[in-house]
């Protein structure tokens, strides 16, 4: 775990600014804490959102009062213990950091889970405010909450607040406001029982802090007892005895580990504590949304509306990219000639602008069209809450191959892109699970490689050739994690929340999209105009049959294909959707179905562009996300399985069809 | 008996978790700890066991079968 926590570096722009005092936003996952944020950074003075190493922090500057406060909202979090990466990062941050105020966002419907962070955060000691968010959902469940009372216990400024409806946000905005200028008093965190709080004390005497933070060193007494691992080097202790005296001595009266000792502490006072300030009063009839979630989840009925909501998806995705692939077609087309001048003036000039503008019309009018709605629907199913259903439901399918329902998201997502698909796996525990994920991640067809297969299929084989080629690439992807599974460890078991059903809001999709395209733009578009201008280069010094007989034995004398094939293969790598045109361009026609192919070749030459070698900006997110080790084994699977999976193909036709 | 075992809508108290250290602070953070009392929403073999923290009116918690044979639980008549 120490490793974990020194592995994990903070981005090197998240500082807390020395200029404004900072305050984040912590809370548990499904608490409304991006709801908040987005209500909040309303008032903004400047946006600054940014992708963080592992997990997007979203980071902004905000108004307050006449002065600017720097407002950070920090990945969810269940405990102080980190598991998970997102709470590494949030945990690292808090360490690291000046953190002038934490706004504890809580989610009143789960309101005694709620506290038991709320309690561990009061240990940190830097001044909270906690805000009981879901408030009107909370009365509508019969449950009446006394803030007054809470206020009182936990000795923090409590409000209560509905950041989806905006209401109470000027409260809270006071409450924080008037905490920051007049500096609300350090928390005094709840005791535990006597013996164990009497050892922190002892060894609280003892610790030497190097370096000065905000921290309050008790924080690092329970934790050199509770979950020692997470504790920096710049925290000592002189006596060393004290601490495994103070260890055996808890050991022997709880008869417990010792973080289960202090977690079941916690837990007693969050149950005390909700007991004696929340009502539970109508016991409120189940409300049709329930009614409806069993639906989802309880087989055999979850299946159906599985398959009928996965359906729906694709066909959204195809139906809406096909039209506005085709909307943007026209017009992109058109704009060709205003660059068509500079080709008499130099050809290298017109090779290079022609690619950037290949680039950019390829990704606009290609890879966005299907990128768009994937992104809209993806982020409905976020904010419903669907998509933890879609996990638990395909949960028992995904453990055949190795890994856990979790992964679910990001497999989805990988059928827009496998760039984003890759940083979704940052929801995903155990490094394990994420390693085997992003490789299987590859081989899922991205709208480029879906492209490839529908363009090709619907030109020369018919559209049948599409459905087999996908079904054999699932099952390939199966196979290849079971395969791969079996040198990993033992998958961690689900373990996972099912948050509530929600109406999804409206401005949080839009964000929510806005924020992936700007991301999207900002990662993949970079390589795609790249890979097009080295392309063009290669296309204008006629590299390409230079490059056709490097690879002649292996195109031709394995895979049966014509050697000019080979040069689209390296285009294959730039962007997959290039190798459809590249072959058109490889043997000189306009339209794709006067290809002299066989059926087999199609077939064989779709089924190895699918596998072999993941694009160039995947390869650099890879690079960066895994490091090149990771990135080796996802070429040399890849390889293995596309040249295997083509040989497969080829016989089987070669013998049983034409 | 396990949670495995146990059939829908059945009431039952949580008595001992023996699973690895890293399953068993993902279950405390989420609020499930020894002698609470949990009902079964969903326990068939095609997807992991679906429970309700009644002690604590909390959300439903999603857990694979193969930790869920590691939760000893009894019945609370």
């Amino acid at each position: 775990m120490q490793e974990l926590l020194l592995g994990v570096e903070l981005p090197k722009k998240l500082k807390s600014s020395k200029l404004y005092k900072t305050v984040a936003l912590v809370g548990q996952p499904n608490s409304g804490k991006s709801t908040l944020f987005n209500v909040l950074s309303d008032i903004k003075v400047s946006t600054a959102n940014f992708a963080g190493t592992t997990v997007e922090y979203k980071e902004t500057n905000i108004n307050l009062f006449g002065n600017t406060v720097h407002l950070i909202d920090l990945p969810g979090l269940y405990s102080l213990n980190p598991v998970e990466m997102g709470e590494f990062l949030t945990l690292k941050f808090l360490i690291e950091n000046e953190v002038d105020l934490i706004i504890n966002v809580i989610d009143s419907t789960l309101i005694t889970r709620s506290l038991e962070l709320t309690i561990e955060l009061l240990e940190l000691g830097i001044p909270i405010v906690t805000a009981l968010n879901m408030n009107d959902e909370a009365q509508k469940k019969g449950i009446h909450i006394n803030e007054k009372k809470l206020s009182e216990f936990l000795g923090v400024e409590v409000v209560k607040i509905s950041a989806l409806y905006g209401k109470g946000i000027n409260n809270l905005l006071e409450i924080v406001h008037s905490s920051l200028i007049y500096g609300s008093v350090k928390p005094n965190p709840i005791k535990f029982t006597h013996h164990i709080d009497e050892w922190i004390n002892k060894i609280q005497n003892e610790l030497y802090i190097e370096i000065n933070s905000n921290i309050n060193p008790r924080f690092w007494a329970i934790k050199l007892l509770e979950n020692p691992e997470i504790v920096p080097k710049f925290v000592k202790i002189s006596a060393n005895e004290i601490l495994e005296k103070s260890k055996i001595d808890i050991i022997d009266k709880h008869k417990t580990e010792l973080f289960e000792a202090f977690a079941y502490e916690r837990h007693h006072h969050s149950m005390e504590i909700s007991h004696k300030t929340t009502k539970y009063i109508s016991h409120f009839k189940m409300p049709f949304i329930e009614r409806l979630d069993l639906l989802l989840l309880k087989p055999p009925t979850s299946f159906i509306f599985g398959i009928f909501f996965l359906l729906a998806y694709f066909f959204l995705i195809f139906y809406i990219g096909g039209w506005i692939a085709s909307a943007l077609e026209d017009p992109l087309q058109s704009l060709t000639p205003i660059y068509e001048g500079i080709k008499n003036f130099s050809p290298l000039l017109w090779i290079i602008t022609d690619g950037i503008y290949q680039g950019i019309s390829g990704a606009i009018g290609i890879v966005l069209p299907y990128f768009l709605p994937l992104l809209i629907l993806t982020a409905i199913l976020e904010e419903t809450g669907y998509l933890a259903r879609v996990a638990f439901i395909l949960d028992n399918i995904f453990h055949k191959i190795g890994l856990h329902g979790k992964s679910v998201a990001p497999f989805i997502m990988g059928f827009g892109c496998t760039v984003p698909a890759v940083y979704a796996t940052r929801i995903i525990e155990s490094r394990r699970d994420r390693l085997l994920a992003s490789v299987l991640l590859n081989f899922i067809p991205c709208s480029a490689r879906l492209t490839v297969i529908f363009a090709l299929t619907t030109a020369l084989t018919g559209p049948i050739w599409a459905i087999v080629i996908l079904a054999y690439v699932l099952v390939a992807i199966g196979f290849t994690g079971k395969l791969l599974s079996l040198f990993l460890p033992k998958p961690l078991g689900m373990i996972m929340e099912i948050p509530q059903l929600r109406f999804p809001t409206f401005g949080v999709i839009i964000k929510k999209t806005l924020y992936k395209v700007k991301d999207f733009f900002k990662v993949a578009f970079p390589f795609l105009i790249l890979g097009s201008i080295i392309l063009s280069i290669l296309d204008y010094y006629k590299v390409t049959n230079f490059i056709n007989s490097l690879l002649q034995p292996f195109i031709s004398g394995l895979l049966d294909l014509p050697k000019e094939l080979g040069s689209t293969l390296i285009f294959g790598f730039l962007r997959k959707e290039l190798a459809v045109l590249m072959t058109s361009q490889a043997f000189g026609i306009t339209n794709l179905s006067e290809l002299p192919l066989t059926i087999t070749q199609v077939v064989v030459y779709i089924v190895f562009i699918i596998f072999y070698l993941p694009c160039i900006s995947t390869s650099a997110v890879f690079w960066k996300e895994f490091g090149w080790r990771h990135l080796l084994l996802t070429v040399v699977v890849g390889l293995a399985l596309s040249t295997f999976s083509a040989v497969l193909f080829k016989v089987i036709l070669t013998t049983f069809f034409i | 008996m396990l949670l495995s075992e146990v059939d829908n809508n059945v009431i039952v108290r949580v008595v001992e978790i023996n699973t690895n250290e890293k399953a068993k602070q993902r279950l405390l953070a989420l609020g499930l700890h020894i002698n609470d009392v949990i009902q079964i929403i969903s326990n068939s073999n095609f997807s992991p066991i679906l429970i309700k923290n009644i002690t604590k009116n909390d959300a439903r918690i999603a857990i694979g079968r193969g930790i869920a044979q590691k939760i000893e639980v009894e019945q609370v008549v």
